[in-house]
């Protein structure tokens, strides 16, 4: 409760210091969030840290601003309020799109650089592709979930099948349609399918192995029924009018922060982040085939 | 060891006896009272716990499976996972399963879900799937409940919940030695009141054998300390015991042995005091005897001595006349007439002092008085009176017509002056010898004075001059005779006629003897025949 409190506090003391100037030189992470306290204590140590690094360009502390919403934070970004957030690859996209964001790192996480969607479902369900799918129900995450929900909804719509959101899973799905549910974590999602209350799952290949998220009990019993192509793990973002300097410092800053123990706590806390590195190679590519998911998805991220 | 003190002691002891022995018997009823109340009370504790922690067990699963119906619907395995996981932190529980209704493990609880889709075979969720009711099973040192979960009446599936018996029974026993050690501490804690209670009696109990002993002693040893003094003769006191027991009893007892103690020694002190009066009078007496066998002896050697020698010189000269020797030697017979007469005169004066000296001593002698006119008793007196003889002596008279009548024993009057005057002349070789008589008006007395000039009388011989057989030498060979009865009789004679006589005198220098003697006025009969001398004695009223 106390945390929330600060938290909330920080955030009116945050924005009221970058409404006061614009030159105040603070460094502002955004993000959005349900949970601030939470996400507070996430971002808060790692834009501390890389504000302490910036202190010759005037940047004399870091700060957080959360959002309510997608919305407001593009709004913050807009307005020149939010200098840096972290996104999946799909909102990092967004933010490209409407708010003069640019993509500008790769980050990864628990070691892991790109990962990719599977769509599974029971070995006795007898469900081997996305056709078998055809009026059958599967379960997503949450409306915000790259892998569990804005990939494999593109993979659908790719695959030209129509998607229609249940109330429950329990409910039933429109002849010749997909529907679909929200199951909110990762274990609901594999519970879901093996209590047979969906027909099938998506999450990425980490949840996959994940015992706490597809326990043995259940994976045994489940069969991956199609993979996507790999996309970035996490993308960072900065402001497009963001001062060079500071972007440049910014970029210095986080393409090395692993290699500094001091900074180990910080990136743990980043949402279990290992290291940051360049749009190239397979990122670039992931990059790319986000681009091309992005057409089948725009209005849901809208 | 002192009276006190034993008292103290054994007062004290009785009540440290006593104290103890009823702490003692306090403290081991308590006791047994204590484990027979922990005994019940335990049980029933024990019985209670079961059975409260039995119901809070139910209740709690009930809750749980409450709790758990949306999530078991909804198929959301974290909320599960949280309910399972609240009930694991906050109880004391083995295991939590959750389970559909064909009795396949949804959630056991753990995040990696290693009994999910295990089949249960227990009898309670058996049970509970056939009766669709609450089942509570204790196998072993375990209990289970299963409780059923619905939505609305549809069975969704059970939670079945393991509690350990023995943390129950751990937990029992925990509170059971939990109300043991108050039990114990209570206990603890009453022994240690009981102690210090009873120090404390002891204490009061030392306090009290002191006072006790000491009021109990103190009548004794007050009786102590008066025997002492009544060791030491002492028998004023009061004894300040007013009691009615024993000790009062004794003390009036000791009372009246001391009374009688004292009356004793009073007795006994008078018996000495008399014994020695007496002894002391007979010491007196005694001496008096000595004194009077040496003045016997004396006087009978004196009168040997005095009367030998007259009637030797009598004889001698009556024994020459008969011989008619005193022509042959020259003498006269006249002159040895003269002689025999002279020495017969004075044995006879010495006989007739030794017959005044018995009737005095004999209370046969009587004043006779008379009416005496001094003057001319005195002119008389003189007349009467020998010249001194062949001596440088010098007799003078001295007095005056003034001198009254008065009624007294001329007699012996006579007799005192003349014994006086005598003496006077005898121990004064040469000088004079003074007769003086004046009239006192005033005090109504007429002094007598007889002065001499001679040998005088030493200091240590003043007191005893007027003893019989008293003489200034007392020897065979002493220069003066007399037998040593005149001024015995002087001073008898001179009490007799209601006077006194002293002596003043001091060696070779003289004596002056003092005669006064009351004026007694003369009677009537002789006022009238010696009214022309009347005037003469105005103060003399008939």
């Amino acid at each position: 409760m106390k945390l929330l409190a600060n938290t909330v506090f920080a955030f009116f003391v945050s924005a009221i210091l970058y409404q006061g100037s614009a030159e105040s030189r603070t460094l502002v992470i955004g993000r959005v969030s349900n949970n601030p306290a939470k996400n507070y204590a996430e971002l808060k140590p790692l834009v501390d840290y890389v504000a302490a690094h910036m202190k010759d360009l005037g940047v004399t502390e870091g700060a957080v601003l959360l959002a309510k919403n997608k919305e407001e934070m593009t709004k913050l970004f807009l307005e020149g309020k939010v200098d840096w957030a972290t996104k999946g690859i799909f909102q990092a996209l967004y933010y490209v799109q409407v708010s003069q964001a640019e993509i500008f790192l790769r980050s990864w996480r628990e070691g892991v650089p790109s990962y990719y969607t599977v769509i599974f479902a029971r070995k006795d369900h007898g469900i081997r592709s996305l056709n078998d799918l055809k009026g059958k129900k599967i379960a997503f995450q949450d409306r915000g979930s790259t892998s569990a929900y804005f990939v494999p909804l593109a993979m659908f719509k790719q695959a030209g099948f129509e998607l229609t959101e249940l109330d429950s899973p329990r409910s039933k799905v429109p002849p010749g349609q997909v529907g679909f549910a929200f199951a909110r974590e990762e274990l609901n999602i594999a519970t879901w399918v093996h209590q047979k209350i969906t027909d099938a799952g998506a999450f990425h290949n980490q949840d996959w192995e994940n015992p706490q998220h597809n326990p043995e009990g259940m994976k045994q019993d489940m069969t991956i029924v199609q993979k996507s192509k790999p996309l970035p793990r996490m993308i960072e973002v900065v402001r497009k009018d963001l001062d060079p300097d500071i972007k440049t410092r910014l970029k210095e800053v986080l393409l090395k922060v692993h290699e500094d123990p001091k900074a180990k706590q910080a990136l743990k806390s980043y949402s279990a982040t290992t290291r940051f590195d360049e749009i190239e190679g397979d990122a670039k590519a992931g990059v790319e085939e986000a681009r091309r998911m992005m057409k089948f998805i725009g209005p849901e991220l809208r | 060891m002192k009276l006190q003190t034993k008292y103290s002691l054994t007062i004290l002891a009785l009540i440290v006896c006593v104290v103890v022995a009823f702490t003692a018997i306090i403290f081991w009823q308590a006791q047994v009272t204590f484990r027979e109340l922990n005994k019940e009370t335990s049980q029933a504790i024990e019985n209670a716990m079961f059975s409260e922690l039995e119901e809070k067990q139910k209740l709690l699963v009930r809750v749980l499976a409450t709790a758990l119906t949306n999530p078991v619907y909804q198929v959301d395995m974290i909320k599960i996972q949280d309910l399972i996981r609240s009930v694991k932190e906050h109880y004391d529980v083995q295991f939590v399963l959750v389970y559909d209704k064909e009795g396949r493990v949804i959630h056991d609880g753990t995040k990696e879900l290693s009994l999910y889709g295990t089949m249960l075979r227990s009898v309670s969720s058996k049970k509970l799937l056939a009766n669709k009711q609450l089942v509570v099973d204790t196998t072993g040192n375990r209990t289970s409940i299963d409780v059923p979960i619905f939505i609305s009446d549809e069975l969704l599936g059970g939670v079945s919940v393991g509690f350990s018996r023995d943390s129950i029974v751990s937990a029992i026993k925990k509170r059971k030695d939990y109300f043991l050690s108050l039990a114990e501490r209570d206990s603890r804690q009453e022994l240690a009141v009981m102690l210090s209670g009873a120090v404390l009696f002891s204490l009061i109990g030392f306090i009290v054998s002191v006072f006790l002993g000491r009021t109990w002693s103190k009548p004794i040893q007050l009786l102590s300390s008066l025997t002492d003094k009544v060791g030491r003769g002492e028998y004023d006191f009061a004894i300040p015991i007013h009691r009615t027991d024993e000790l009062g009893q004794l003390a009036e007892a000791f009372a009246g042995m001391v009374k009688n103690l004292k009356e004793l020694r009073e007795k006994e002190i008078d018996q000495a005091r008399k014994i020695q009066q007496s002894n002391t009078d007979l010491q007196y007496s005694n001496s008096e005897l000595l004194k009077a066998n040496k003045a016997k002896d004396e006087f009978l050697s004196i009168m040997s001595h005095e009367l030998k020698t007259p009637l030797n010189v009598i004889m001698g000269y009556a024994e020459l006349a008969q011989t008619d020797t005193l022509r042959a030697i020259g003498l006269k017979p006249e002159e040895a007439v003269n002689k025999i007469l002279i020495h017969s005169k004075d044995l006879l004066h010495m006989v007739d002092e030794i017959l005044q000296a018995t009737r005095i001593e004999a209370g046969a002698a009587r004043a006779i008085v008379e009416d005496v006119d001094l003057f001319t008793f005195l002119d008389d007196l003189k007349t009467s009176c020998d010249n001194p003889t062949a001596k440088e002596l010098t007799l003078i008279w001295n007095y005056q017509h003034d001198l009254p009548p008065t009624r007294t024993d001329r007699d012996k009057l006579k007799h005192i002056l003349q014994n006086l005057i005598a003496n006077a002349i005898k121990f004064t070789p040469e000088g004079s010898v003074t007769v003086a008589a004046r009239y006192f008006a005033d005090k109504k007395i007429v002094e007598f004075k007889v002065a001499d000039t001679g040998i005088g009388i030493p200091k240590e011989l003043l007191a005893s001059i007027f003893e019989k057989f008293r003489q200034l030498d007392a020897s065979n060979t002493r220069t003066y005779g007399g037998v040593g009865l005149g001024l015995f009789i002087v001073k008898r004679f001179a009490e007799m006629l209601g006077g006194t006589i002293t002596v003043e005198s001091e060696p070779k220098k003289g004596s002056t003897f003092t005669l006064t003697l009351p004026v007694v006025p003369p009677s009537q009969h002789y006022i009238d025949h010696h009214r022309e001398r009347m005037p003469a004695i105005p103060d003399i009223e008939p």
